[in-house]
């Protein structure tokens, strides 16, 4: 990699920014606690941000195939995720879930 | 180092931490996938194994990681790979909060390394299932075990991608993987009516935003799926 700076000057601002960013509020400890309704609100973030991580990668796919219910059967991609979704509904169980998807994928993608 | 090793085999033994282990299987599963990607694409992108090492150990942060690379490649200015990784970690501020709010009695030095060592699926699996009575003890050793595997698995995840980066061509199919991994930890969390309408809503401005910056996308999905949550009546233990 060349660039003009060094790659570690970038993993040292990178560790600083995540390390800052994960203990800006843990720093104040009790002098800063959420309370109330705040604090119920913040429980429901993780979920809302494992969220908006996966949705882009089906964006991606149905942006590739539209309606095409073959380019998707081709693609794998939507029917896995489909399939991990109404699995981890229906059990209740992420492993379960994870291995219906992976299985559909694999199934559509290399037959 | 001895008592270090002492308390690591009480701990490994407590119920509670099997409890938060179990809570996240499939989930470490997902996250050594993850590694193992992650890896890949910084070998790929020209980065040493030493460099890499690096980075797993100290940024522990895939988004981050992940997010930096193309900038890295195209040799942007630092203040942009900078200003990229805020945005992609501000859901950290978030988490620092909830974390202040479980652990805030801890000491300072406890509370840094719950807070570098807590990730989303390993506090996703603590909200959901801690209970507010409790101690010190029975908190840690159950956020031990939703948190501390799914370190391990994304270090062994790493080392794996560094051996593997000399053999293998890099497919998309790992990480489509690591994402199914994600999905199939983020659904079971759907339990409720305020659950639901908060994953519908983060869903919704993800696909409105999916053009935008990476982690701008995620922060409005975060504030406006939890403002979507809030609009449901809460009986305490119901929620996340």
């Amino acid at each position: 990699m060349s660039n003009n700076h060094s790659i570690w000057v970038v993993i040292g601002l990178l560790t600083l920014v995540v390390f800052l960013s994960r203990n800006l509020f843990v720093i104040f400890g009790e002098r800063f606690k959420p309370k109330g309704r705040l604090s119920q609100a913040l429980e429901f973030a993780p979920l809302a941000a494992l969220v908006a991580i996966v949705v882009p990668e089906f964006v991606t796919a149905f942006q590739a195939h539209g309606t095409s219910l073959a380019g998707h059967v081709i693609d794998g991609r939507a029917f896995a995720g489909l399939t991990a979704i109404v699995v981890g509904i229906l059990s209740r169980n992420s492993l379960y879930a994870l291995v219906s998807g992976t299985l559909c994928y694999a199934a559509l993608t290399f037959s | 180092l001895n008592g270090v090793a002492v308390s690591l085999g009480s701990l490994l033994k407590d119920p509670l931490f099997k409890s938060g282990f179990s809570s996240v299987t499939a989930g470490v599963i997902g996250v050594g996938i993850w590694g193992v990607v992650t890896t890949l694409a910084m070998m790929k992108s020209g980065l040493s194994a030493w460099e890499c090492v690096a980075m797993t150990l100290l940024v522990y942060s895939g988004t981050a990681q992940l997010a930096a690379l193309p900038l890295l490649a195209v040799g942007s200015p630092l203040l942009a790979i900078i200003a990229t990784a805020v945005l992609v970690s501000l859901r950290f501020v978030v988490y620092s909060a909830i974390i202040a709010k479980h652990f805030g009695h801890f000491p300072l030095v406890k509370r840094l390394i719950i807070g570098y060592l807590t990730i989303d699926s390993g506090l996703a699996a603590y909200t959901s299932k801690q209970q507010s009575n409790w101690n010190s003890k029975q908190q840690l050793s159950f956020w031990a075990g939703c948190n501390l595997p799914v370190w391990v698995f994304w270090q062994v995840g790493s080392l794996i991608g560094i051996l593997l980066a000399s053999f293998l061509p890099t497919s998309k199919a790992y990480a489509f993987i690591g994402l199914l991994a994600i999905l199939a930890m983020t659904t079971p969390l759907i339990k409720s009516r305020a659950t639901f309408a908060c994953a519908i809503i983060a869903a919704t401005v993800a696909i409105v935003g999916y053009r935008w910056p990476t982690g701008v996308a995620t922060f409005t999905a975060v504030v406006l799926g939890v403002g979507a949550a809030m609009l449901f009546p809460q009986n305490s233990k119901e929620t996340v």
